[in-house]
């Protein structure tokens, strides 16, 4: 036998539990707080969850289409609102002739060429904190360039924006981001007939489902957005 | 004009003159990176460096009792006073050290001239507190009336004299000794005549007639001189008799403000330019809020080795005159900053503006903190690269992807009204920067089958074409643009440019 495995201690293991345990009185989970919600004019959304959560990490999860409605949708709120935005576009992939002018005007984009750089660049709106919507676009970025971000990014980007009233949403092809205190996942079919409809008319017709941590632990059924 | 304003008009000096003694001299050294080369006891000659053997122009008093003098050949000097410091004239320098001084002067009147390289004449004719110029100070040598105008020439790193008389000449003797002067004759009479700035020819007459003062000289009959000595003699005779009248010619302020160096070698390091810019900031700064004024912008231009310039400009998204907001704003710029060519010096300007008063609306929102941003903007441009940070502008055109990336001025909230009629149709798409390329068959112009990068198969539903050109004044374009389904339910939107076919962009 080694001098090091001389060395291990072995606790038996309801030792173990009981320290778990007492470790767990001691320092119990710390609840996040919200500095409070964003309608997003969504009815299912706002109705049950009062909006999206200021100063917390919400993810949107789904395909392009899905993104880009939630793009326009979040722009034209923020205008409505009078509230400054942030696009950081990591496929370098937001067409500003598929937007109304009027919307673009209260709104910064970065256009990024890779997912590390958006990163870096979500990190550097998030420390500035001027821009009370920021929305972080990784949907058009394969996912194994995704899959590579470290998880500890997710939970930096955690401690930044609490204490701020922030709205960070990013938006992912898939399930990605650690410590989320909202997911929204969109699932809708789309076919070219939908490219005469109106915007409105998409909107209502996309299908979601909502997860939020600490309210609703299984996710609730697929829902439309009106 | 009533009793009062008659009586001022009458008894208190008209005229005031800033006047900085070895100016050349002092406008090199106002930079100096060591303390000891701004120090009175140093031993240093300015030379003019055009002269074959390097004239000396001025020189410190602490080289004057060594034995140099005004006019020596530099080896002439250096020999009398071996560790003599030579500066090189800088007419840039100068240039910037007499802007100061006329801010300093704007200080004191709006109506100033730029009577001299280092001499600045006020006008305080109208001036409504003409008669604090005779009120005298306990702890200053100066009258209080030109105190914070000679406090902000000592914050700039210069060094002057102030007077007042009751014409401008007069006013310029008085400054360089430093008194007010109600009554010309008791000044004047004990002054030797040469102050007067006789020609030496005039100078050595006078003197061998036994004339040493200016009270000597004016007793001699004015017609007299004038019909036996010339006009020269009679223009020396009313500047010692204090009657000399000259009228200003008075100067605008300037537009912006520039302070600037050169280095003694060009430098590799970042750490000299940061230095000298933090420097710099701070002087333009002062001089800025000494008029009242923010700045609005900066201008850096950076001389190089090769003879071009590296020059940049800076808008303050807030303006400030705020040292360390200003400087941050200049140090973010060179975060991962790259040159061909060493810099031989540096430049830096300031453009005024008056600070922003704007009362915003109930519930008009803007930015926290907008220097920051714009700190923060810069950054995010050194990591996408110029032209992907702002807001994007559609252009005037039908030509796909055609937009301009403005730089965000957050100040107030647009007031452009978004109305749910205006919304476009359809999907908003995801472009392809460049487009991809890709393979189409088509059947009578209809496309039936896509293959590349993004998917592959027969289209089970094509919408198009939409036809677009433009340009045909000058650059014609023409694209044909289809939007079609994928089998595994993608949906791309390609487009035919002549013969090839690319990808432009995604829905799903």
């Amino acid at each position: 036998m080694s001098d090091d495995a001389a060395n291990v201690v072995e606790f038996p293991r309801d030792r173990l539990a009981h320290l778990r345990t007492l470790l767990a009185e001691k320092f119990p989970e710390t609840p996040l707080r919200s500095s409070g919600r964003w309608p997003t004019g969504v009815e299912s959304v706002d109705r049950l969850h009062g909006g999206l959560p200021r100063g917390m990490l919400t993810e949107i999860t789904g395909s392009p289409a899905d993104g880009s409605l939630w793009i326009a949708q979040l722009l034209r709120l923020a205008r409505r609102a009078r509230l400054y935005a942030g696009l950081i576009d990591a496929g370098n992939a937001f067409d500003p002739g598929s937007h109304e002018s009027g919307i673009l005007e209260h709104f910064l984009w970065v256009a990024c060429d890779t997912a590390a750089q958006a990163v870096r660049s979500a990190d550097l709106l998030l420390r500035d904190a001027n821009l009370p919507v920021l929305l972080l676009d990784l949907q058009t970025r394969p996912l194994r360039e995704l899959l590579r971000i470290p998880v500890s990014t997710w939970h930096r980007f955690q401690r930044l924006v609490e204490n701020t009233s922030l709205v960070f949403i990013i938006l992912t092809p898939q399930p990605l981001v650690e410590g989320v205190r909202m997911r929204i996942a969109l699932r809708s079919h789309w076919t070219l007939d939908v490219m005469c409809q109106r915007r409105r008319t998409l909107w209502n017709r996309m299908e979601l489902q909502v997860f939020e941590r600490g309210v609703r632990e299984v996710p609730e059924p697929w829902i439309r957005t009106a | 004009m009533d009793s009062h304003r008659m009586k001022v008009a009458n008894e208190y000096p008209v005229f005031a003159v800033l006047l900085v003694p070895s100016f050349g001299l002092q406008s090199v050294r106002r930079h100096a990176a060591a303390t000891e080369e701004r120090s009175p006891d140093l031993r240093a000659v300015l030379v003019d460096d055009s002269h074959r053997e390097g004239r000396i122009l001025e020189c410190t008093p602490a080289a004057r009792r060594e034995g140099v003098s005004v006019g020596m050949t530099s080896s002439q000097a250096v020999a009398r006073c071996p560790n003599l410091r030579l500066f090189p004239q800088d007419l840039r320098q100068e240039s910037v050290a007499q802007q100061i001084l006329l801010e300093a002067a704007w200080m004191l009147s709006p109506l100033v001239e730029s009577s001299a390289p280092g001499i600045c004449t006020a006008d305080l004719q109208n001036h409504p507190q003409r008669e604090v110029l005779m009120e005298t100070s306990s702890s200053s040598r100066d009258t209080p009336f030109f105190l914070p105008a000679l406090r902000h020439l000592r914050d700039m790193q210069l060094t002057a004299r102030a007077g007042a008389a009751r014409n401008a000449l007069l006013a310029r003797l008085a400054a360089q000794h430093r008194r007010i002067v109600p009554e010309a004759r008791s000044f004047l009479d004990p002054l030797p005549v040469g102050e007067c700035d006789p020609s030496p020819t005039l100078a050595r007459l006078l003197s061998d007639w036994g004339i040493h003062t200016c009270g000597e000289f004016t007793r001699l009959p004015f017609a007299e001189v004038r019909d036996r000595l010339g006009a020269e003699a009679e223009s020396l005779w009313l500047r010692a008799a204090g009657r000399a009248e000259k009228a200003l010619q008075f100067v605008q302020p300037a537009e912006v403000f520039e302070e600037t160096c050169e280095f003694e070698s060009p430098t590799e390091l970042l750490d000299p330019i940061l230095f000298m810019i933090r420097r710099f900031l701070e002087q333009l700064s002062r001089r800025v809020s000494s008029q009242s004024r923010v700045v609005g912008a900066l201008q850096l231009s950076l001389p190089l080795e090769d003879g071009t310039s590296y020059v940049r400009d800076f808008t303050i998204p807030s303006p400030t005159a705020e040292v360390g907001v200003l400087f941050r704003i200049l140090e973010t710029h060179f975060e991962n900053f790259r040159l061909e060519h060493r810099p031989t010096g540096v430049r830096l300007g300031a453009k005024p503006v008056r600070p922003a008063r704007d009362q915003l609306q109930l519930f008009e929102t803007s930015l926290r903190d907008p220097n920051r941003f714009g700190e923060t903007l810069a950054r995010l441009k050194a990591l996408a690269g110029e032209g992907r940070v702002g807001i994007p502008k559609r252009k005037s055109t039908h030509r796909p992807d055609s937009y301009e990336v403005e730089d965000p001025h957050f100040t107030h909230f647009p007031d452009t009204v978004v109305r749910e009629d205006d919304l476009l149709p359809g999907l908003p798409l995801r472009r392809c920067r460049p487009p991809r390329p890709a393979q189409v068959e088509h059947r009578e112009q209809t496309p039936v089958s896509l293959s590349s990068s993004m998917g592959n198969g027969i289209l089970t539903r094509v919408m198009g074409p939409y036809r677009l050109s433009g340009d045909w004044w000058q650059a014609p374009w023409s694209v044909e643009e289809w939007d079609v389904a994928l089998p595994n339910g993608s949906l791309l939107r390609i487009s035919r440019r002549q013969e090839d076919w690319f990808i432009e962009g995604i829905y799903v």
